[in-house]
């Protein structure tokens, strides 16, 4: 008896370690689900790759800089920047 | 890049006020990419370029061009990625140049968007990130899912599943969205995720007012590789959330959809779903 409730609170600490909460009923589902998207979801800070006035592609940035004699900043990657998939 | 330097105020300012900043993803501009002709064209001219004026040059790099479009300097990624030593080169440019400040030549809007899809289509967004640092890199990333309006039809549980009831759709449809449930990795490729046991189930709560809610509950074990190659590492996850849709005409209202324990690379990590 004390083996199995040992494993079960082992299972319980584990399940709450990788980000899991007891007692998710139907009754508190949404505020449960609500809460977590809003610790979890992206903060404006984390969104400042937007502020950047990046150019929609490469012709573009070269009109532009053409017509201000500004530099182009050219960055080149595998996968994709604007979503942190790179 | 984009939580590190790209995210620096200073080096955002320096982007704006002096430069025209551009990002081109190399997979687009490879051959079958879904980059313009013309784009091609000028990614290896640049690059061409810059390797005859005996500048360093790669696929994940930065490059600076005059406004002839000529290759003035370039940077590898891994002294581009350290914030100062960023500034430091765009500084240098702007003395080098000349270059007065001024407002941003484009309006800086969303670059993460949903793709275009059929008027009625569900687009789900998620965002990914570690919640303890460890298997994964830090920072957040961003997917986008979209269901069709017929694909809709075939997701949700039937109108005529009863509170209580449980259905589950097929598993090609639920398979797109799980497919994206990893954390930070190098590998983006969600082509070469290997799903070794799903399940996506949703479960009808109430029906008022017009409008169904259904809960969702879903699980995966899925074999990610961090790098492209294969090294075992494997995802597992339980998610829950809800959905509301209208009854009659099946048009989600809301979906929302976290993981409630996740693991992978022996560390945890977070994964939030919503539409939009």
């Amino acid at each position: 008896m004390k083996t199995r409730c040992s494993a079960c609170a082992l299972l319980v600490l584990a399940g709450w370690l990788a980000g899991a909460e007891p007692g998710v009923t139907d009754g508190n589902l949404a505020a449960v689900v609500d809460d977590r998207l809003a610790r979890w979801w992206l903060t404006p800070d984390e969104r400042r790759f937007d502020q950047i006035a990046w150019a929609r592609d490469i012709r573009e940035a070269l009109k532009l800089s053409a017509q201000s004699q500004r530099p182009v900043f050219l960055f080149t990657m595998d996968g994709r920047v604007n979503t942190g998939r790179c | 890049m984009r939580t590190g330097p790209f995210s620096s105020l200073d080096v955002i300012d320096r982007l704006n006020a002096c430069f025209v900043p551009v990002y081109a993803v190399n997979e687009d501009h490879r051959d079958g990419g879904r980059a313009a002709p013309e784009e091609k064209a000028q990614l290896r001219r640049i690059y061409r370029d810059a390797l005859a004026k005996q500048l360093s040059t790669g696929t994940v790099h930065v490059y600076v061009l005059d406004s002839r479009g000529e290759v003035l300097d370039t940077r590898h990624v891994a002294d581009a990625a350290k914030t100062r030593d960023l500034l430091a080169f765009l500084d240098g440019i702007v003395s080098r140049l000349g270059t007065p400040r001024g407002k941003p030549l484009v309006q800086p809007t969303a670059q993460s968007r949903p793709p275009s899809s059929p008027h009625g289509s569900l687009a789900l967004h998620l965002v990914a990130r570690s919640l303890d640092g460890r298997g994964s890199w830090d920072g957040t990333a961003e997917d986008w899912i979209v269901y069709t309006p017929q694909e809709l039809k075939k997701l949700l549980p039937p109108a005529e599943l009863e509170p209580g009831a449980a259905c589950s759709p097929e598993p090609e449809l639920a398979r797109r969205l799980l497919t994206h449930i990893y954390p930070i990795t190098e590998n983006n490729d969600t082509g070469k995720n290997e799903i070794k046991e799903h399940e996506l189930r949703f479960t009808v709560l109430s029906r008022a007012g017009g409008v169904t809610r259904a809960r969702i509950d879903a699980r995966l074990v899925m074999r990610h590789d961090f790098y492209h190659k294969p090294d075992g590492k494997t995802v597992q996850a339980r998610l829950i959330g809800y959905v509301d849709w209208s009854t009659a005409e099946g048009k989600v209202k809301t979906f929302r959809l976290v993981t409630d324990g996740a693991t992978y690379g022996g560390g945890t990590f977070a994964v939030a779903v919503r539409s939009e």
